[in-house]
């Protein structure tokens, strides 16, 4: 999943970025207004994570103009300002959630969560495709009840997958939500993930649960049989 | 209490009573002066021109003296309801003349030595009040008429008359005056009493309405301004000073206010900064066994930023007016409940050190109020209570039910406040160790306490009802009673 953030202070800009990265997301940030629009407007995320008070162009603006071009990615709103006017504001102009400064890294990571499970439709943070079970929020992946250990990359794939059920999803799809823009991703590097993950999350002797759909991508699906 | 509408109503008309009643008097006195002296004048001239018409003659060798007035029937001297009276008298005191409306009857002989006229009340003989008039004169020869030994200075050629007349008339009109000036009297005194209390409270309207004004003003609203246009101009620069001190009271406040909630902003991003750093760092050294004393390193920094995000809270939450009172959401609340959910949360600290906990409540005790917010009192005051009670101390809690409402009383043992701690208990910051060195107080509590009292009209006090005992009390105002039954408990062995 690929999450934008845009923060004006370095630290908590580089932090949360780190913590998201941990858990798996691809993310970019932009320490201002003016570039955090040209990359919401560059690049197709899973959420934004959106500061207020920010230099060149505050945040309100930003989201306007988001919402003005037809970009409906969710935002979450990360602001000092806490009043209620602050608050419904933010909401009014679009923005999914509001987080207030000082906040709980937990808490951050949950709300972006919920939603990035929002834009996919889903609402529960737990996916059970088959005997395979998936829990987005505590980031736990098990096997007919066995834990399969991923990495956050790894993990950030599956997660897409799931979102994407029963769909096909290309890999260029697969590169712009699990990659972050510093990375460029090699030819294969996607076709490398998909293989491994299979190997992980598969059984031995049962059909895979990601099939390829030649010439077209990848689909999560259980096996019809 | 002093009034200025009263005292202003009682002197003003006090003052013009007494002004009033001598003038009035004095009017009286003057008119009464007047009438009296128009009879006595009428009096005089009558005695005088009757005294006059004498004459006296020589008869065989004898004088014999003539009053003209008595030789023909005057009406007013015959004998009738009303008459008047005369009485001549010669120096011996012999009677040589009286008028026949005295009959057998006399005047009293006035004395020879009173000359001029002279005239004073008396009694008439047919019993009514009168007047007499006295004068003593000399008859007198008809002019051409030499009477032989005559001698003007001799006194057996003088004779005393007194002349009576009823001063009913004037009586009456003395008494008509009088009457006159008391009508006058009564209707003038109401007419005034009418116009010096209206008088009074036209002119003390626009004092009574500053009065109003100041008394229906919000204490915790300093936008009101006094209107000075229509105002006397005794009481414009009171006004005007009055909107001087609210502007510079309103001004300090903002001032204050902004600082706090600007300071508090300003502290946001850094402590959201302290947090996510300390928490990605801790996440990270914990998932790859990273050395477990940069953990608790990160944890300490963890800790502080917390206490650092608490105390800002706890600021923004004191200095903000009118935004949170919109968040107030009152319901039926049960106060045994909530006491029994907020001490709980300190069973910790209460166990640690060894605390005697008791509580004395109600089986219910409903009030309508905002659960969350009371909650958040009632867990200051217990925050408080545990954590400054010495070791081995006690706290004790009562809640009880009366017809107004709701009461919680909170004591605990206190080994250092004394009474004047109680007039700063209560302000931000304030703690009585002055080294502040307890980490985890910040000396918020009670301010917010008071704060949040505010916005649920909830009334809270702070005493020290006995050497080493301090309480808090907290009222709230119910709309239903509860059951009567009540329980003793000890919360920490019944949990």
């Amino acid at each position: 999943m690929k999450v934008l953030v845009v923060e004006d202070s370095r630290r908590l800009r580089t932090y949360i970025k780190a913590g998201l990265e941990d858990v798996g997301y691809a993310v970019d940030s932009a320490g201002d207004g003016e570039e955090g629009l040209w990359l919401a407007q560059s690049n197709e995320y899973d959420a934004i994570v959106l500061d207020l008070m920010l230099p060149k162009m505050d945040g309100i603006q930003v989201l306007q103009q988001l919402r003005k071009d037809g970009i409906g990615t969710h935002v979450l709103i990360l602001t000092a300002k806490d009043t209620v006017e602050d608050r419904v504001v933010g909401l009014e102009q679009g923005a999914d959630d509001y987080l207030i400064k000082p906040f709980a890294l937990e808490e951050l990571l949950a709300r972006v969560q919920a939603l990035v499970r929002r834009g996919y439709g889903v609402k529960s943070s737990q996916i059970v495709i088959g005997s395979l079970f998936v829990d987005t929020t505590k980031r736990v992946v098990k096997r007919g009840g066995d834990v399969i250990d991923l990495t956050p990359r790894e993990f950030a794939l599956l997660e897409y997958l799931c979102m994407k059920q029963g769909q096909v999803v290309n890999r260029t799809e697969i590169e712009h939500h699990i990659y972050d823009d510093l990375v460029e991703p090699m030819s294969n590097v996607v076709d490398t993930s998909v293989y491994r993950l299979r190997k992980k999350i598969d059984r031995p002797g049962d059909p895979s649960l990601i099939k390829t759909r030649r010439g077209q991508g990848y689909v999560l699906e259980e096996d019809q049989q | 209490m002093k009034s200025i509408r009263h005292h202003l109503s009682v002197t003003l008309l006090a003052a013009l009573f007494i002004l009033f009643s001598f003038a009035a008097t004095g009017l009286y006195l003057f008119t009464k002066k007047t009438l009296i002296q128009q009879f006595d004048d009428s009096l005089e001239k009558k005695i005088t021109g009757l005294s006059g018409m004498t004459d006296i003659e020589e008869v065989e060798g004898q004088m014999r003296f003539e009053f003209e007035f008595a030789e023909f029937p005057i009406p007013e001297f015959q004998p009738s309801d009303t008459p008047e009276y005369y009485e001549v008298w010669n120096q011996d005191g012999r009677v040589l003349v009286k008028s026949a409306s005295l009959g057998a009857d006399e005047l009293p002989r006035p004395d020879w030595n009173l000359n001029g006229p002279h005239i004073e009340d008396l009694t008439l003989p047919d019993g009514r009040r009168g007047r007499g008039a006295v004068i003593r004169n000399l008859v007198r020869p008809e002019p051409g008429n030499e009477v032989r030994g005559y001698d003007a200075g001799n006194p057996k050629y003088q004779f005393q008359m007194a002349l009576a007349q009823s001063r009913e008339s004037l009586d009456q009109s003395l008494m008509a005056l009088l009457l006159g000036f008391s009508i006058t009297g009564v209707i003038l005194s109401s007419g005034l009493i009418l116009v010096v209390i209206s008088g009074v409270g036209i002119g003390l309207n626009p004092l009574e309405r500053i009065a109003r004004e100041t008394a229906d003003m919000d204490v915790s609203d300093l936008t009101h301004r006094f209107e000075t246009e229509s105002l006397p101009a005794e009481l414009i620069p009171v006004c005007q000073r009055l909107n001087g001190l609210l502007d510079r009271v309103k001004s300090a406040l903002d001032r204050e206010k902004r600082f706090s909630r600007d300071v508090s902003h300003e502290l946001r991003t850094p402590i959201a900064e302290l947090k996510t750093i300390s928490e990605v760092t801790l996440r990270r050294l914990e998932k790859e066994h990273g050395d477990e004393k940069i953990q608790e390193c990160l944890m300490d920094v963890l800790d502080i930023a917390q206490q650092m995000e608490t105390l800002v809270t706890a600021l923004l939450t004191i200095v903000r007016e009118g935004e949170t009172s919109a968040q107030v959401s009152n319901q039926e609340t049960d106060l045994v409940d909530l006491v029994d959910k907020a001490h709980r949360s300190f069973s910790e600290i209460v166990t640690e050190k060894h605390l005697n906990v008791s509580l004395t409540t109600p089986e219910n005790a409903v009030v309508s109020t905002d659960s969350n917010i009371a909650l958040a009192i009632l867990r200051n005051l217990f925050s408080n209570a545990f954590y400054y009670t010495p070791p081995e101390g006690s706290v004790e809690c009562v809640v009880e039910m009366n017809g107004r409402g709701a009461e919680i009383r909170l004591t605990n043992n206190t080994a250092d406040l004394e009474p004047s701690d109680l007039d700063q208990i209560f302000e931000p910051f304030w703690r009585k160790d002055a080294a502040r060195s307890e980490e985890d107080r910040h000396g918020l509590g009670l301010s917010l306490v008071q704060r949040f009292s505010e916005l649920l009209n909830v009334k809270v006090e702070a005493s020290l009802p006995e050497e080493g005992k301090f309480q808090m009390k907290v009222r709230f105002a119910g709309d239903s009673e509860s059951e009567s039954k009540t329980r003793n408990s000890n919360p920490m062995t019944d949990s």
